[in-house]
């Protein structure tokens, strides 16, 4: 009897070795991956949303200018006085042109500021986490496919939000 | 030894419940608290090696930093506003921001016409449901004797309101480093806590 119970102790040993031995050999070998989808990282960071809404305030600003000249320019379509014509079209190609080149412009800004922002977050995030790998997909072909397990972008998207809203 | 522990523990909770009480700092007491980044009154965000140093300036505050007393005109003319100091410094290179990677005199004078006159325009206030732009701007210039440089920032706050109710949002949009909105948050409770000043 007393050989019996020291067997089943000896057994339940070598169990309990052989699973901390696996559990161990598990937690070093995998490295923790994920995916983020940049796309939407980049479209719901709360300081992208401000930041066009700041240059949306800039872009409205000429474009009611643009409309008041074209309106102006509607009056004097059958007028005789081609110099006010003439002035009034060099104006609105003016306000047009430049339009086009502060929606670069702010898109340029906006882009820059907001990944110079992220990246080191990202970074942050990581680390903290114990990530080896952080993928970004940005539907352009560097991720081709991958299932909601190593997804983490709503988890990162909380963190950076959390992050600039409480203002750290 | 029992009555020694229990007297022991009277003082030791006479002396707790009186610095407790403590709440009246001399002037140096005072300043000291205010520039401590334990209160919450001072916060400083590190964005890509760049440094923006936050300072909320409570009315008591201005009025040590410029020797005038509670009730002068100064201390009434501080009233329904609210105050605060933006330092900014890149970490990395002791040369002031002003002047860091530019490459001509006009790109100088661009910069500096920047923080002189234009930059007020990029501050905002969020407070409450209020949003507000500020009604006094100072940048200043230290002439490129010190790595960093300082804004000085004033809002009037929403009519009738005389003390800081709700937590300051204070935004700054950097479109010279290009660092984007930069965001700091008072909370009121720690405005709330603010210790007495004894002026004498």
């Amino acid at each position: 009897m007393k050989k019996a119970y020291q067997y089943l102790l000896n057994l339940l040993l070598v169990i309990i070795a052989a699973s901390l031995i696996s559990y161990l050999s598990v937690e070093y070998r995998v490295k923790k991956i994920a995916m983020v989808d940049a796309v939407k990282l980049f479209n719901d960071y709360h300081m992208k949303k401000e930041l066009e809404l700041e240059a949306k305030q800039v872009l409205d600003n000429i474009s009611h200018k643009s409309d008041s000249v074209e309106n102006e320019l509607k009056v004097f379509e059958k007028s005789q006085n081609t110099s006010k014509k003439n002035e009034l079209v060099q104006y609105s190609n003016y306000y047009r042109s430049k339009y086009e080149e502060e929606y670069k412009k702010s898109n340029q800004i906006i882009n820059e500021e907001v990944w110079k922002r992220l990246n080191p977050l990202i970074s942050e995030y990581g680390k903290d986490k114990k990530y080896n790998l952080i993928l970004g997909a940005n539907g352009m072909g560097s991720v081709l496919y991958n299932d909601a397990y190593y997804d983490i972008t709503d988890d990162i998207l909380k963190y950076v939000n959390s992050k600039y809203d409480k203002g750290l | 030894m029992i009555k020694a522990f229990k007297i022991l523990s009277l003082i030791i909770l006479f002396l707790s419940l009186n610095s407790c009480g403590k709440t009246s700092l001399d002037k140096s007491e005072y300043t000291r608290f205010v520039e401590s980044v334990d209160h919450g009154l001072k916060k400083k965000i590190i964005i890509n090696d760049w440094e923006y140093v936050l300072q909320f300036r409570p009315h008591n505050y201005i009025l040590c930093q410029e020797n005038q007393l509670p009730g002068s005109k100064r201390a009434t003319s501080l009233l329904g506003t609210c105050w605060f100091s933006l330092r900014f410094k890149f970490s990395k290179s002791s040369v002031p921001p002003l002047k860091l990677n530019v490459n001509s005199m006009s790109d100088y004078t661009e910069r500096l016409d920047y923080y002189l006159n234009k930059a007020k325009q990029d501050f905002v206030l969020e407070y409450g449901d209020h949003t507000i732009y500020p009604s006094s701007y100072l940048f200043e210039s230290t002439y490129g004797l010190t790595p960093d440089e300082t804004m000085n920032i004033g809002f009037n706050l929403p009519a009738n309101e005389s003390d800081i109710k709700q937590d300051l949002v204070l935004k700054f949009h950097d479109r010279v480093f290009r660092n984007g909105i930069i965001k700091f948050r008072i909370s009121a409770d720690d405005v709330k806590k603010l210790p007495q000043l004894n002026f004498k």
